[in-house]
């Protein structure tokens, strides 16, 4: 029974509510989970690893009671928003040192690293220390050893932030492939690693599940709301004033905007668009009451590393 | 799992400082001290050194003599931890202690208070004629004191307690300062002999050694382990892998009491060699006679593996609690305070005490007569560091289901709340 199951969870730091009354119901493959900084989806990650506990509610994991931590351990792999590891150990040592944290045999330990040192293009450098990595290496060993004890369940926190594209692109493409047997529960303020990777997904602000469904329904909410206009540049500060900017395409003199707004803008020669993901998203924000209007975050959570 | 923290512990920088340590308190005391072998007394030599020995005749005036002086100078020398302090006494206590010594020497409060010719001990320096300096010596002035012929010595020693708790402690009415000041009397050659024999035939000379080294030994395992113990433990916070860790299957109680087994092994390990350089260095010395080969390795075990299970688990238990400054902060004030309040050296110990001390070949008599209480002090510090590794467990597995963040997880989060 691969399916995590998430019933009315709250849980506080102090007097501060982290999570509210949240609910979801995760299966099989790729699950993505979008928001903000400081959105509370650490939070729930960390709770689904049983590194956090939840004030109440109920978790399952594969059918697991949350508080069953130890059997939690056992089919849940984890890799932090800040994976590090023990900079004076190799790759393979450090591997080898969680394997056996995990209850691994030794000889089961060496054909797992070997086969997902393979599997994650980190063959060549079983042998160098972890603090010579680079950032993209670095988050691949992280993978490895979400894997190594070959969970049920991967929860994979911000994997992608500070990555270059390239990296990026590939780290998405290997999660997808690790996401064929099990659940893969992908947390990011990305939206373009949930559009390339993820079919579920659900977004969350100030410790609530805002939404929750496909990327294609997501974006088909968004239909009739987004919209575009080639303005000269003195009037970008004005429409930025006035409505909810999701893009900008410089053109010499001229700017493209793309805008989300209930109905049509009441600029000349604006015109319906296309929604893509992050507009959908931005949108989404937008119909529940979020405080997107003109503010950066917009930038930062439609798509920005920052 | 073990061999792992092993391996992690050897290559950290608090355990070459650890190692630093322990070989240098044996080079620079232990060695230092067994230089050279013990000479045979000779009858002609005449001087054989100091003993402690409680004679009553010689010792009951003089310490009666020190406490009327320091009455009459109205103020008393004290060693509160081992450092000194002078005390003056409020006028209530003085009238206490007053009937101490009417009861020690018969003199009444009026007797004494009325005793105006008291002179402090001391040296001046006067001009002659010519103008040179001269240094004079000037013998204390008490009233003459004679000590009542029915005072039992046991009474005596009860009445010197309460002078000592009178003044506040650490006097030397206590029963160490007694012993330390009033109690030294020359060596005979006859004495000096049979303590020679003793230590080569009965102790095998290995048998004396191993307290003298185990002395030295124990004031650096006392403390150095924390070190080392609380870098372990905080490699996982500073490497930010405490999160990765815990989410790993293995428990609590296994991860931790298996880093503590590693953390004891390895840094028994230089203990080990030095108590292999010991031998070396003791038997070779001695080249004349038997030596126990196995009397310092067996001491050793008994005295100094408990002094680094209890600061490996103070270690472990402060950090996992707080921070590794705190838990090097905690094991370095016990230290300290056990240190500087072990006024005897020789075997005076207490089933608290934490450093026990034997800073001599002989005193065999001393070691024989608290071996009971040795052993209990050991059993406890054993059992104490169980029991905090124990809590380090449970503490660990709190921190590890988000149950409790520890206190003062970080200086800047001092009064963070913990995350329910």
């Amino acid at each position: 029974m691969d399916v995590i199951e998430i019933k009315n969870v709250n849980k506080f730091y102090g007097k501060k509510q982290a999570l509210k009354n949240v609910s979801l119901t995760i299966n099989q493959g790729m699950f993505g989970l979008l928001g903000r900084n400081g959105a509370g989806k650490t939070t729930l990650m960390k709770t689904l690893a049983a590194l956090h506990k939840k004030r109440d509610g109920s978790i399952t994991v594969c059918g697991i009671p949350i508080e069953n931590a130890k059997e939690i351990r056992a089919v849940t792999g984890y890799l932090p928003q800040d994976f590090a590891m023990y900079g004076g150990m190799t790759v393979y040592e450090a591997l080898d040192y969680l394997g056996a944290l995990s209850g691994m045999p030794k000889a089961l330990r060496k054909k797992r690293i070997d086969a997902l040192l393979k599997r994650v293009n980190l063959s060549e450098n079983k042998n160098i220390k972890v603090k010579a990595l680079s950032g993209g290496m670095n988050r691949r060993m992280g993978i490895a050893q979400a894997l190594l004890h070959d969970p049920k369940v991967l929860i994979v926190d911000e994997p992608t932030a500070g990555l270059d594209p390239e990296e990026r692109i590939r780290f998405r493409n290997l999660l997808c492939e690790v996401a064929e047997d099990r659940i893969v529960i992908l947390s990011t303020h990305i939206v373009g690693d949930i559009e390339a990777a993820c079919e579920d997904i659900a977004i969350m602000n100030g410790g609530e599940i805002l939404w929750k469904g496909t990327v294609s329904e997501l974006i088909r909410n968004a239909e009739g709301k987004v919209f575009s206009v080639r303005v000269q540049k003195k009037y970008l500060s004005q429409i930025k004033s006035g409505h909810i900017v999701t893009g900008m395409l410089m053109q010499g003199d001229y700017t493209t905007v793309r805008m989300i707004s209930d109905t049509a803008p009441d600029i000349e020669n604006v015109f319906p668009a296309e929604p893509n993901c992050e507009d959908a998203y931005i949108w989404c924000l937008y119909s529940h009451g979020c405080d997107v209007y003109g503010s950066e975050d917009v930038y930062g959570a439609a798509g920005g590393d920052s | 799992m073990f061999f792992k923290e092993c391996k992690k512990i050897v290559f950290s920088l608090t355990f070459l400082l650890y190692i630093f340590v322990v070989f240098a308190m044996y080079i620079s005391q232990f060695d230092s001290d067994t230089s050279e072998t013990v000479p045979v007394p000779s009858a002609a030599a005449g001087d054989y050194g100091y003993t402690d020995k409680a004679i009553p005749e010689t010792l009951m005036p003089n310490a009666v003599d020190g406490l009327v002086g320091e009455y009459l100078a109205g103020e008393f020398t004290t060693y509160p931890m081992g450092f000194y302090k002078k005390v003056k006494l409020t006028e209530k206590k003085k009238t206490a202690l007053a009937a101490v010594i009417t009861e020690l020497t018969g003199l009444t409060a009026e007797e004494l208070d009325s005793f105006d010719d008291y002179v402090h001990e001391g040296y001046s320096y006067t001009a002659n004629e010519n103008g040179d300096i001269i240094l004079n010596y000037q013998e204390e002035v008490i009233p003459e004191i004679t000590i009542p012929e029915n005072l039992a010595y046991e009474r005596f020693t009860e009445l010197m307690a309460e002078a000592d708790k009178i003044i506040g402690g650490g006097s030397y009415y206590s029963k160490n300062g007694i012993s330390w000041f009033y109690s030294r009397v020359p060596k005979t050659y006859e004495e000096a002999l049979a303590e020679y024999n003793h230590l080569v035939y009965d102790e095998k000379v290995t048998g004396a050694y191993a307290r003298l080294f185990c002395d030295y030994a124990g004031i650096d395992l006392a403390v150095m382990p924390v070190f080392v113990s609380a870098a372990l433990v905080s490699l996982d916070r500073k490497s930010r892998m405490s999160d990765l860790i815990y989410s790993r299957k293995i428990s609590s109680a296994k991860l931790v009491f298996t880093r503590f087994a590693a953390l004891v092994a390895v840094m028994l390990i230089p203990v080990a060699v030095t108590v292999v350089m010991a031998n070396i260095s003791v038997s070779s010395r001695y080249p004349d006679f038997t030596v126990d080969l196995l009397a310092i390795p067996k001491l050793a075990a008994v005295w100094l593996i408990p002094n680094v299970l209890l600061a490996a688990a103070v270690g472990m238990f402060v950090t996992e609690v707080s921070s590794p400054i705190l838990a090097v902060f905690v094991q370095g004030a016990w230290w300290m305070a056990s240190l500087m309040s072990s006024n005897e050296l020789t075997g005076e110990i207490s089933l608290f005490t934490l450093i026990c001390r034997h800073n001599s070949l002989y005193k065999y008599e001393t070691f024989e007569r608290t071996l009971n209480l040795f052993t209990f002090n050991r059993i406890f510090y054993t059992i104490l560091s169980l029991v905090l590794v124990g809590l380090t467990a449970a503490v660990y597995e709190l921190k590890r289901r988000g149950i409790w963040n520890g206190l003062f997880s970080s200086w800047k989060n001092i009064f963070r709340k913990s995350a329910v």
